[in-house]
């Protein structure tokens, strides 16, 4: 049996589906319902940021997660694949009108992603202060509360229709298939099975 | 603010029932290492010398002795017991065979409670073996997963792949590399996969019959083999090996050089086994 966290809604559906592809039959999460057993398998409906969480305390073996969110947390689990699925950018937005000022002594940023943030800045030897939000991230330049912000960029509409544009981007991401430790050494046929034809479906699906 | 009852996250706190298990594990390992013939020794919680042990020494607590020397708090056992007893108890003991139950500590507050054992001179299937044994007498059998740590490093030096990946066990990027043998290499899970190495090149053969000579010598029923795997601490130079059970790490070990010194040691986290032990009698009930 593999238990399995996926990030509740689009990525969740669309693994589901590969799964589906795979196995046949019907993988969906009844309404509601934060748990889903099919077969050899359980998955878990958890929020995204909660899935590396899961798989690292073992409540999960395997996760399906953004890059962006396995390189925030920095978490001691097993990368296994890129699923080429969500793919987006982490990015700095500013105020249409703005440039980036890298003279400045210390640039005032808004993010969820404090980690990242602060690693991109100090790789430019730049100083950051970073404010740390929850939410309506695009608020923060408008209202002065600060310079920039980093955050998820899909289309870019968010930040076009809040007078943002994108300064600079800092990394792409993806959802990733990661593993936790013991469980991959202890179930590592098992994983490595099914990681193969997860890959086959993505591979064939990037063609 | 500070609450009056407060304790420090990550620092440890047994009472009552967790603390009888506690010192129940830690006398039971005590007397079945004297019985196996080694010495106890109890080292100071201060050091100079840990961070030489440490490829990223962010864990250590820092601070200065009074000529201004950098000193470190203990935050790992194995590099001051072997330097201690060789450098400073050289002439006053005979021993090879040293035990220790004693805490560890790392940033900010983290606390780690530990029985660890020291064998200068020693082989790897005696250190596993002793393990095992100590284990055994505490009831518990967790996975033992058997590594060595030279085949990351021949890896690295001799085809090019980059440490990060190994040590992140980034297994994509691990399958791309484009090396006829490196599938069956990440594949091998039991000892029955290192029956056959003739697709191997001599040196990595040769590191994985290091592991297979080692497991014709270890009868334990639940043993895992994990070639790629990247032990962090810098003194480890061959066969090492790692004990768990679901998600907690019982014991790590292996055979290791210090200063020139061959040694094998290992370490059970006695944090760990206590709260397999409370999960156990809980699940009795």
């Amino acid at each position: 049996m593999l238990t399995i966290a996926l990030p509740k809604g689009r990525i969740a559906e669309e693994t589901l589906e590969i799964f589906a592809e795979i196995f046949g039959g019907e993988f969906e999460f009844e309404s509601r319902k934060l748990i889903l057993d099919i077969g050899e398998f359980r998955f878990l409906n958890v929020r995204n940021q909660d899935v590396p969480t899961y798989v690292e305390h073992g409540a999960a073996d395997l996760g399906v997660v953004g890059l962006d969110v396995i390189t925030e947390k920095e978490l001691d689990i097993i990368s296994l694949l890129d699923m080429n699925l969500g793919k987006c950018r982490v990015a700095i937005g500013i105020k249409n009108d703005d440039e980036l000022d890298w003279n400045k002594p210390a640039i005032k940023v808004a993010t969820k992603m404090v980690n990242i943030t602060k690693n991109y800045f100090a790789q430019r030897a730049v100083g950051v202060e970073v404010v740390k939000l929850y939410g309506s991230i695009e608020l923060a330049p408008l209202v002065g509360l600060v310079d920039a912000i980093v955050d998820i960029v899909d289309t870019g509409n968010t930040m076009r229709e809040n007078g943002l544009k994108v300064a600079e981007n800092i990394m792409d991401s993806s959802a990733h298939l990661i593993a936790n430790k013991n469980s991959y050494y202890a179930k590592k046929d098992e994983i490595l099975s099914l990681y193969e034809k997860i890959n086959d479906v993505v591979k064939s699906r990037v063609k | 603010m500070i609450f009056e009852h407060e304790i420090p996250s990550g620092s440890r706190l047994y009472f009552g029932k967790s603390a009888r298990i506690k010192r129940e594990i830690e006398n039971t390992a005590a007397m079945s290492l004297e019985e196996l013939g080694f010495e106890e020794i109890s080292t100071p919680i201060f050091s100079y010398h840990q961070h030489e042990s440490f490829k990223d020494p962010r864990p250590l607590i820092r601070l200065n002795d009074s000529a201004n020397h950098k000193v470190t708090l203990r935050a790992d056992s194995t590099a001051d017991v072997v330097r201690i007893v060789t450098k400073r108890l050289g002439r006053s003991t005979e021993s090879k065979k040293w035990f220790y139950i004693q805490p560890i500590v790392s940033f900010p507050t983290h606390e780690q409670y530990q029985i660890g054992a020291e064998i200068i001179d020693g082989s790897f299937e005696e250190v596993v073996a002793t393990t095992i044994t100590l284990l055994g007498k505490l009831e518990l059998s967790p996975v033992l997963q058997l590594a060595n740590i030279r085949i990351p490093h021949v890896l690295n030096q001799r085809y090019d792949v980059p440490l990060e990946w190994l040590s992140s066990t980034n297994i994509e990027k691990i399958l791309g590399i484009d090396l006829p043998w490196m599938e069956k290499l990440v594949r091998i899970h039991t000892m029955e996969d290192l029956d056959d190495l003739g697709d191997f090149p001599e040196d990595i053969a040769q590191e994985l019959g290091r592991i297979r000579e080692a497991t014709a010598n270890i009868a334990y029923p639940h043993v895992v083999i994990s070639p790629l795997y990247y032990v962090n601490m810098q003194y480890y130079d061959s066969l090492t090996f790692r004990m768990f059970e679901a998600n907690d790490l019982i014991a790590t070990g292996g055979i290791y050089t210090i200063e020139g010194l061959k040694a094998s040691g290992f370490a059970l986290y006695t944090d760990e086994c206590v709260a397999q032990k409370m999960n156990k009698k809980q699940e009795m009930k």
